[in-house]
């Protein structure tokens, strides 16, 4: 997720990272600053040949970079990177919900700032500032056992980036694992994971049919 | 974790046989034996657990883990993680629960431990969020063992590969 | 809009993350493609009609589509890339969690090349195994676990029927019968399901 723009003509190594790919095709709102004969076909909602000079558009994060690079258009950051944003991340960036502003906020912010938006270094400087103030959340969150409060545990999940949700899910497991080396579970040889999961699947959809059977 | 643990039964103990065995046993660790009953014998750990479940010794409990309430006030009274005894302490201890009835509670010297660790941790992130350049130095950590730092290790590191690829993103951004 | 085909691709990918591997996308994949395909064409075309245009400013333009439609032609390769590259990753952990023949229901998912793939993967894997320990070979996909106990005592999930020990004697793993067996020749067993470790 590293700034794009940085490593020139190689081919960068999450080339194949879906987070990074979803993050991309994310919308834009984009403003021409100069009009481009034939290029009509990128707005599908209006019928004509070119784009004028101020059109307003919304366009995929991977297509603006192409034209931004051109400086055809301008990019409006958009909310949840904006000042107003900035602002309320700035005095308390756990409460914010990350997952309904991304789900991918730093990958996207992270773009944003490689295509040189406006404000950038303030956007960047808001993502740095931003994951530092919840990461001693989240590691409080993952590392500690709560299982008294699987509520609270449950809205905070729904809060995270999903990189952020990664993090935790990893800090969790490390937890999972010591506690079970504790109780000495974790010695028992088990199932694999995909044998488990395939087993699950059968039995469910077994019991599915049959129910449809005896339905009908 | 298992791996530890794995590592940790490479420890030597000593133990009291109960059987007799004049021949010496030629291990990749090394060579133990004879074994004669009564008399005091080092071996590895793994393989004194394995004859104390066939009732053929008796292990001698380690002098650190007779002292142990001595250590835990130690750590009770310390800001830094103190010298532990063995590198494996929390592993060997673990596996001697199972076989000595009469271990003292050391649950809080466990706790106090992790949450020195888990502040200093907390420390690193922010001194990373202070530091004005990429690069980071003096991050040191004292009188850790790795048992313990597994329910750290994996989160950090990729805690800390997300928080550099952000700064690494605003240095850019200011160039 | 150009690459939102290629999108539901990935998307696609999301959605299965619990399941060991999903259907085949072969006609969203032909799709994207043939998008590909016209998207090149439209640039072919521009390119050759361009040494006809003299303004520098519509040249410009003309730059500017060409990229366009270009880096939408990147977008939908890396995105085709993404999913095959993916699923063969998925496809890799099945080899290790099954073993080299796969259940029929998910074997139904895969495309014919990905069948190839993983026929060769299978016997790279096994060719790289056979040649460990000086050639007498070592199961990699045992003892991902340190040792701490040489036998173990197992409950039979299902009817699984004889099982030769290496000692020459057999077990018969009935449903919910129990047995006292060395790991290292049920371990397998386990994994894939069959049998349950009991813990004593």
């Amino acid at each position: 997720m590293a700034a794009s723009g940085a490593n020139g003509g190689r081919v960068p190594s999450d080339f194949a990272a879906i987070d990074d790919i979803v993050a991309l095709s994310k919308k834009v709102s984009c403003r021409f600053v100069k009009s481009v004969a034939r290029l009509g076909f990128i707005d599908q909602s209006a019928d004509c040949e070119h784009v004028a000079e101020g059109t307003q558009l919304e366009l995929p994060l991977w297509m603006a970079k192409t034209l931004a690079a051109r400086g055809l258009i301008t990019v409006d950051p958009p909310k949840g990177y904006n000042q107003i944003y900035r602002e309320i991340l700035d005095a308390d960036a756990s409460v914010v919900d990350l997952h309904k502003l991304g789900p991918h906020f730093y990958a996207f912010g992270g773009h944003l700032v490689a295509m040189n938006a406006p404000e950038g270094e303030e956007i960047a400087k808001s993502l740095v500032h931003t994951f530092h103030q919840r990461l001693h959340k989240i590691m409080d969150f993952s590392l500690n056992a709560s299982e008294d409060t699987p509520f609270e545990l449950h809205a905070f999940k729904n809060n995270l980036d999903s990189c952020e949700l990664e993090l935790f899910e990893e800090g969790s497991n490390c937890l999972k694992d010591v506690k079970k080396w504790e109780h000495r579970t974790l010695d028992q040889i088990c199932a694999n994971d995909m044998v488990v999961s395939l087993k699950k699947r059968k039995r469910a959809m077994m019991a599915c049919s049959e129910r449809m059977a005896t339905d009908s | 974790m298992d791996w530890c643990e794995f590592i940790a039964e490479e420890e030597i103990v000593e133990i009291i046989p109960n059987f007799k065995y004049d021949k010496q046993l030629n291990l990749i660790s090394g060579d133990f034996g004879p074994f004669l009953p009564s008399v005091p014998v080092k071996v590895p750990l793994w393989l004194a657990l394995n004859l104390q479940r066939q009732h053929k010794c008796t292990i001698v409990v380690p002098q650190w883990i007779q002292e142990l309430q001595r250590l835990q006030e130690a750590q009770e009274n310390s800001d830094t993680l103190i010298e532990m005894p063995s590198e494996c302490w929390r592993e060997i201890m673990h596996l001697f629960r199972e076989q000595c009835k009469s271990m003292p509670n050391y649950s809080s010297l466990i706790e106090k431990r992790e949450s020195i660790l888990k502040s200093s941790v907390h420390a690193l992130f922010r001194h990373a969020f202070e530091s004005k350049s990429l690069f980071l130095t003096d991050v040191t950590l004292h009188n850790v063992s790795r048992g313990e730092l597994q329910l750290l290790k994996s989160f950090v590191q990729k805690s800390f590969a997300q928080f550099q690829a952000l700064r690494n993103v605003y240095v850019y951004s200011k160039q | 809009m150009f690459g939102e085909k290629a999108i539901e691709l990935i998307k696609d990918l999301i959605r299965s993350k619990n399941e060991p591997l999903p259907p085949y996308k072969a006609s969203e994949v032909r799709e994207v493609i043939d998008e590909m395909n016209a998207l090149f064409e439209m640039n072919q075309k521009d390119v050759q009609s361009q040494s006809q245009t003299q303004e520098v400013e519509s040249q410009q333009d003309l730059f500017t589509v060409i990229q366009v439609r270009h880096s939408a032609l990147l977008w939908n390769k890396r995105c085709l890339i993404a999913y095959h590259y993916q699923r063969l990753m998925r496809l890799k952990q099945l080899r290790w969690e099954f073993g080299g023949v796969l259940p029929t229901d998910i074997r139904n998912n895969l495309n014919d090349h990905e069948v190839v793939w993983f026929n060769s993967y299978c016997s790279n894997l096994a060719t790289y195994m056979s040649r460990l320990n000086d050639g007498r070979g070592i199961d990699l996909t045992l003892h991902m676990k340190a040792p701490k106990r040489l036998y173990v005592q197992v409950r039979c999930l299902l009817d699984y029927g004889d099982y030769e020990l290496e000692d020459g004697t057999t077990a018969v793993l009935s449903k919910d019968s129990t047995h006292y067996l060395p790991l290292q020749q049920c371990e397998k067993l386990i994994h894939q399901g069959i049998l349950e470790q009991i813990l004593t």
